[in-house]
């Protein structure tokens, strides 16, 4: 008996706890606790594959029935890390292949995996796999997903979103099609892999339940057919738009699913747009970053979206568009503004944002919990709007883009420091900004105002060494650091690691570098693996023109916690940091 | 370690400098070197372009180039660079390279350089890095640019 309740009870009211910080806590309070938490845990997420071993994993949680692993750190997805880093799924495979069989979920997330690895875990858990996941992998093939199609039959959910995919053929759709009948969630979207779409025809014919469906860069006008037959369909991503010249009514015959309500047209563009008007009112989530659509367009398309729920866009959308959204998305929940291209003349004119829209965007969406904006300017006023309105926010982001030379206004030491104080859910933050934009001072606000703030991305923030270190006094829940392009010192960001009371993993690009990098070893402590990445200069090779560029790429430091030890796997470009 | 300092500094403030502004530093001439153009990284300029081909050594066939030019070949961190350079621009780079100092190249070079632009460099000592760029999104500008190039051909028949 443990606290007076039966070990029956205990299990089952163990199983309503699903939050991973309540399961942590549990599993503390005794031996016994932490046995049934143990066997009864539904899902993990390792943050990084490092951070612990497979053969740890499968002690704890035998009966594991889903599991998410991330791999290489998040700074790839902006090319700055080298391709062949780390993030092996197949020591993980070898495991899963072996021990757990319960697993029925699986998301390898920034991770190499091979066509031996997919192999390897179609033959030992093909016949109960629901939810395979290869979110931006590399290091397999169209052959691995051929296995997949053929074995898998109870998959709901194949998603393989920007991945790097070795294409020899387009079979495994067609045999996707051909034998499962269970599909509810397909994505292969922003890949280059080639298909047909009667294959896809083929698939919404099989699969009665398929909701989700996102694809590569396939013609709209081929897909007439599929969105006949994809009743049940809620939610397409992908597809193109290739008007040729003289052609007007390529895109008339397009009728898109009664139930669609997500939607992201690739290429689309203002003549195209009308396509979306029956429906937009049904909308509630839009893509619209890979879209060719002026301020103007994106006005009058999103002023028929008063559901939206969820909006992607490039800053083209500008001020004025915001003003739209302010107007008429009053139950917006997230909301991402990415950044333009920077070639002159290649977006609209009026395509920037700036403090006007971001003030007028808090007061007139607040149930925002998701903002990520890249402005062209902004003001401490418009942070304090969000502060005062965006109550709900839960994960905030500003990227102050560099092309204009003057900012209306800086420091944003007081704005940041309203917004954290009254945006008290917040959890992720990141502020990237300017030599200038937020000082010493400023990033001891951050410290002091940001309670539950467990991520935290910076660029060029500070002006030494002080405001990190006063920024390292508090922070209480902050987990993983990210920091870019700033001016601290390495003694700085050593002693800074090990004052944050819950800091686990440290990422940094651009910092002073000590004559002997030994100041580094100030942080060395058990249990810590510091890698170094040294600068390097990067041919990358155009996927479109044979050209190589060259991409100069400055030092970098990742530091995490580890049960596993030292890694045994680092490439060249990796070299793992230990104290003498 | 010092000098490498420096050039780190010079790599870190010229990819914060507007590109014409470098143009003007260093001549077009260096676009020919290291086989293909090397295409530099959206929002930012490059000074040192990366030799993919063999390293076009320096021939005294290529000695002077037009207006009383010579070729300067920079080695750093394992790449090499060749600029065709005047004698004084040549001489400010050096100098400025064994001082670590930016601003003064640009005063020479263009004394309309915008007061901003020397505070940003003169905060610099090699960390201010060009903001990253999303692959994917990178991947959707280069498919637009060659769709657009595609339109062009097309209409220009």
């Amino acid at each position: 008996m443990s606290c007076g309740i039966s070990d029956v009870a205990l299990d089952l009211v163990m199983g309503y706890i699903d939050d991973p910080r309540d399961r942590e806590a549990v599993s503390l309070v005794c031996k016994k606790w932490y046995h049934i938490d143990a066997i009864t845990r539904k899902h993990i997420t390792i943050a990084i594959c490092y951070s612990t071993s497979p053969d740890r994993l499968r002690r704890r949680f035998p009966r594991l029935e889903s599991l998410k692993l991330k791999g290489k750190p998040r700074a790839a997805m902006f090319n700055l890390i080298p391709e062949d880093w780390g993030g092996y799924a197949a020591p993980w495979v070898r495991e899963i292949a072996e021990a757990f069989n319960c697993l029925k979920a699986l998301h390898f997330r920034r991770m190499i995996v091979t066509d031996a690895d997919i192999a390897l875990l179609v033959k030992e858990r093909g016949h109960m796999l629901q939810t395979l996941k290869l979110d931006k992998c590399s290091g397999f093939s169209t052959d691995g997903l051929l296995l997949l199609a053929r074995s898998c039959r109870c998959l709901k959910t194949l998603f393989l979103e920007e991945s790097l995919i070795i294409e020899n053929d387009g079979a495994w759709l067609h045999e996707l099609a051909v034998n499962n009948s269970v599909l509810e969630t397909l994505n292969f979207y922003m890949t280059e892999l080639r298909i047909s779409s009667q294959d896809l025809e083929l698939l919404a014919r099989n699969c009665r339940s398929l909701i989700s469906l996102k694809i590569s860069e396939c013609d709209v006008s081929d897909l007439v057919g599929f969105f006949r037959l994809a009743t049940a369909l809620e939610e397409f991503g992908g597809g193109s738009f290739n008007d040729q010249a003289g052609e007007t009514n390529r895109y008339e015959m397009v009728r898109f699913p009664p139930r669609l309500c997500c939607l992201g047209l690739i290429y689309m563009g203002t003549n195209e747009m009308q396509i979306m008007f029956p429906f937009a009112a049904s909308l509630k989530k839009l893509d619209l970053q890979y879209t060719f659509l002026s301020t103007e367009d994106h006005c009058q398309l999103i002023q028929r979206c008063p559901n939206l729920e969820i909006l992607e866009v490039r800053n083209v959308i500008g001020d004025r568009g915001l003003e739209v959204v302010a107007q008429t998305c009053k139950k917006l929940q997230r909301l991402r503004i990415e950044r333009g291209d920077d070639e002159q003349g290649l977006e609209d004119e009026q395509g920037r944002v700036s403090q006007v829209g971001l003030s007028t965007l808090a007061q007139g969406c607040p149930e925002l919990e998701y903002l990520a904006v890249y402005v062209s300017d902004i003001t401490n006023a418009a942070l304090e709007s969000v502060g005062n309105y965006s109550k709900n926010l839960c994960d905030f982001r500003l990227v102050l883009l560099d092309r204009e030379e003057r900012i209306t206004d800086l420091p944003l030491d007081n704005g940041v420091r309203a917004l954290l104080r009254g945006c008290t859910k917040l959890r992720r933050f990141a502020l990237y900004l300017r030599p200038g934009g937020l000082s010493d001072v400023g990033l001891g606000f951050i410290g002091e105002c940001s309670r539950n703030i467990r991520w935290m991305l910076f660029g060029n923030v500070g002006e030494s060494d002080v405001g990190l270190l006063r920024f390292a006094r508090g922070c209480p829940s902050l987990q993983k650091l990210e920091l870019r392009s700033c001016c601290f010192t390495e003694r700085a960001l050593a002693l800074a690691a090990t004052q944050l009371p819950s800091l686990r993993y440290l990422w940094v690009q651009g910092y002073k570098a000590s004559p002997t990098g030994r100041d580094l070893m100030a942080m060395a402590r058990p249990f810590w693996n510091i890698e170094f990445i040294p600068s390097r200069q990067q041919i990358v090779y155009d996927d479109l023109d044979d050209r190589p560029g060259a991409i100069e790429s400055q030092a970098q430091i990742l530091a995490y916690y580890s049960l596993a030890g030292k890694r045994t796997d680092c490439p060249e470009s990796v070299v793992p940091l230990y104290p003498e | 370690m010092e000098r490498k300092n420096s050039f780190r500094g010079i790599q870190g403030a010229i990819s914060k400098i507007n590109p014409e502004l470098l143009r003007s530093v260093i001549t077009s001439g260096t676009a020919a070197r290291g086989g293909p153009e090397a295409r530099s990284p959206p929002g930012a300029a490059t000074a040192f372009r990366h030799a993919t081909t063999p390293l076009p050594v320096l021939t005294s066939a290529c000695r002077s180039g037009s207006k009383g030019t010579a070729p300067l070949t920079i080695f750093y961190n394992g790449t090499v660079a060749v600029f065709d350079l005047p004698q004084d621009k040549a001489e400010s780079i050096l100098k400025l390279a064994e001082k670590g100092n930016v601003g003064g190249v640009l005063e020479a070079a263009d004394p309309t350089a915008s007061g901003h632009e020397e505070d940003l460099l003169t905060k610099l000592n090699g960390e201010l890095l060009p903001i990253a760029r999303k692959k994917s999104l990178e991947r959707f500008f280069a498919k637009r640019k060659e769709r657009w190039q595609n339109v062009k051909r097309t209409w220009h028949w």
